[in-house]
């Protein structure tokens, strides 16, 4: 039942997203700078089970969940191979921290680790931090970004002790967090090797395979802004697409053909020109996946269009953490009510004016606070 | 019959500057005083009146308002805070701001502790002595500040005033932290377990502290 229906009151609480036309081939996709997600799946309509596991049989690979001490991290042999290295990028993210009770922490692909605190914490820790934001302000959470692949930070020098004496008396106890390592070049995950006193497990991300039969799948034909009568059509348009997209995912009843519910409980309908009594197959993966691994499901995914294994739209959606600290590049991200941090590309087949398919979608859900700098 | 007596007296003077001849205005007042009364001072006191109201008359009736309205204290005034830091006189020399220097006044302070210890080892008796203690030569650590920059300084209280902590610290630092913005954690030899200090409650003089009642603040937020 919607807020409206009992809380007539009250403003509707507006959750951001943003809402593009993209170019696979040259435009900045919200794959490579959202380096923290849990979650990707894939839906193929109208493709066998067969089919889909012989070309996508992707190994994700691999992640670790560890209690780690924050001092550890600077342990000079472990920044030299991981933290400090040009070839390999580390990507850790705490577990269990919400982010507006705790203290959240994690390093991202730049090697900044970013350190969302609590004012408590902060007045013990002892490295200023950044200026606060309204939202910040709001919270009382203050930032600190600290550049561990920074030259100057190099055991002896005053900036590593002080970050040193700051870690080991802030940070007493292991924190518990999600680890994974990818090469730069090759875009494969790495093992890592841990340093003593860190208690670590590898898990394998995972992935599922589903066939979904006997729904209606649209065929989106017309998702094109220059097929569209108004830019305020083709928005509702594609929002609508997205809508069915999270039912699928949901695996919704009301997708089913056979499906005839009460006008009291639901009017939906699907999106027109669609086609009933479809199958389609959905492929999850689940784990701790980095934007490099993302992007070669994506060019797999591109391959399978061009093959013409499926000769419809295809869709991809990425779920990131609810509790990170910040979304796409530098976009704060706090949670409140809504913490969504995910995105959705879905892919439109190729036209005959196209050499081959680079046209899709991008929605890209930011939650109900976030902050643009 | 003889001639009535003249009532009126001629002020006309018969000199050249007739402003310059007292002798006339002198015999008026002399005989509108009393008889002890000196005619010269009475004249001295007289405030004149001006009839024409020139510039020039009425800035010196302005300028002899003022004469009277400043305050005459000019001798027994005080000091204010900007002239007494310019004297120079609680500050510690440069020479002197060694840590070796204060750790003397540190083994006196704990001598000092062990006494106040012996006289009542209840631990709440003994917090409250602590409170009306003095902490010079202490050794005191910052474990929160506002401040980043003062989290985690370490060293021996040399002067305590109404808002600072002056500490030397083992580099031959000697720094300010302010009691309001930090709290402080002390150790001492004869009593196990660390005592934490909040500074915004010890907004006193280490006097006063002494010896009067303070109402502790609603908060020990910083």
């Amino acid at each position: 039942m919607s807020r409206k229906t009992y809380l007539p009151e009250l403003p509707d609480l507006d959750s951001a997203a943003d809402l593009a036309y993209v170019d696979l081939d040259t435009n900045t996709l919200p794959i490579d700078n959202h380096p923290f997600n849990h979650q990707v799946a894939i839906f193929l309509p109208a493709c066998s089970l067969e089919r889909a596991q012989a070309h996508l049989n992707q190994d994700l690979g691999w992640f670790y969940q560890i209690d780690i001490k924050l001092s550890t991290l600077l342990d000079p042999t472990f920044m030299k191979t991981y933290v400090q290295s040009g070839h390999k990028s580390l990507v850790l993210h705490s577990v269990d921290t919400h982010l507006d009770s705790d203290d959240v922490i994690v390093l991202d692909l730049n090697g900044t680790l970013v350190m969302n605190l609590t004012k408590s914490t902060h007045e013990m820790f002892g490295i200023q931090a950044r200026k606060q934001t309204r939202a910040d302000m709001k919270r009382q959470r203050y930032v600190v970004r600290i550049d561990l692949g920074d030259p100057k930070l190099v055991p002896g020098t005053k900036m590593y002790e002080r970050l040193l004496w700051c870690l080991e008396s802030t940070f007493t106890n292991p924190i518990k967090m999600l680890a994974a390592s990818v090469d730069k070049v090759t875009g494969s995950a790495l093992d890592i090797e841990w340093p003593a006193g860190v208690s670590y497990r590898r898990l394998e991300n995972s992935a599922h395979i589903e066939d979904i039969s006997g729904i209606t799948i649209p065929s989106f034909d017309n998702l094109r802004p220059a097929a569209c009568t108004s830019e305020k059509m083709w928005e509702q348009k594609s929002i609508d697409a997205v809508e069915w997209l999270g039912l699928v995912h949901l695996k919704a009843k009301r997708l089913s053909s056979n499906d005839k519910p009460d006008p009291f409980v639901s009017t939906y309908r699907a999106p027109v020109p669609n086609a009933a009594h479809q199958h389609g197959v959905l492929v999850t993966w689940k784990g701790f996946i980095l934007p490099a691994l993302i992007s070669s499901i994506l060019s797999a995914l591109r391959k399978l269009m061009s093959v013409k294994v499926t000769e419809n739209w295809t869709s991809l959606t990425v779920w990131g953490f609810h509790d990170s600290p910040f979304g796409w590049d530098n976009m704060q991200h706090y949670y409140f009510v809504g913490g969504e941090n995910d995105y959705t590309l879905l892919l439109l087949p190729k036209t005959d004016e196209e050499s081959s398919q680079k046209m899709a979608i991008s929605y890209k859900m930011y939650g109900s606070h976030h902050v643009i700098q | 019959m003889e001639k009535p007596e003249n009532l009126y007296q001629s002020l006309h003077s018969t000199q050249k500057d007739p402003i310059k001849d007292e002798a006339a205005v002198k015999s008026v007042v002399r005989d509108l005083v009393y008889e002890t009364t000196s005619e010269e001072k009475v004249i001295q006191n007289l405030k004149p009146v001006r009839i024409d109201p020139s510039p020039e008359s009425l800035g010196e009736a302005k300028s002899l308002k003022k004469k009277k309205m400043r305050k005459p204290h000019e001798k027994s005034r005080r000091l204010n805070a900007r002239e007494r830091r310019a004297f120079k006189v609680y500050d510690i020399p440069a020479e002197a701001h060694k840590y070796d220097i204060f750790v003397q006044l540190n083994k006196l302070w704990q001598g000092y502790m062990a006494e106040v210890y012996s006289q009542g080892a209840n631990p709440s008796q003994f917090a409250q002595k602590l409170l009306k203690a003095d902490f010079h030569g202490a050794i005191f650590k910052v474990i929160k500040s506002k401040n980043p920059s003062y989290v985690g300084i370490e060293g021996i209280v040399v002067q305590e005033t109404l808002s600072v902590f002056k500490i030397i610290s083992k580099n031959n630092k000697l720094q300010q932290i302010p009691k309001i913005s930090s709290v402080f954690t002390m150790e001492m030899e004869c009593c196990p377990g660390v005592f934490t200090l909040y500074g915004p409650q010890l907004q006193f003089r280490a006097a006063d502290r002494a010896v009067k009642k303070f109402k502790p603040k609603p908060s020990i937020d910083l």
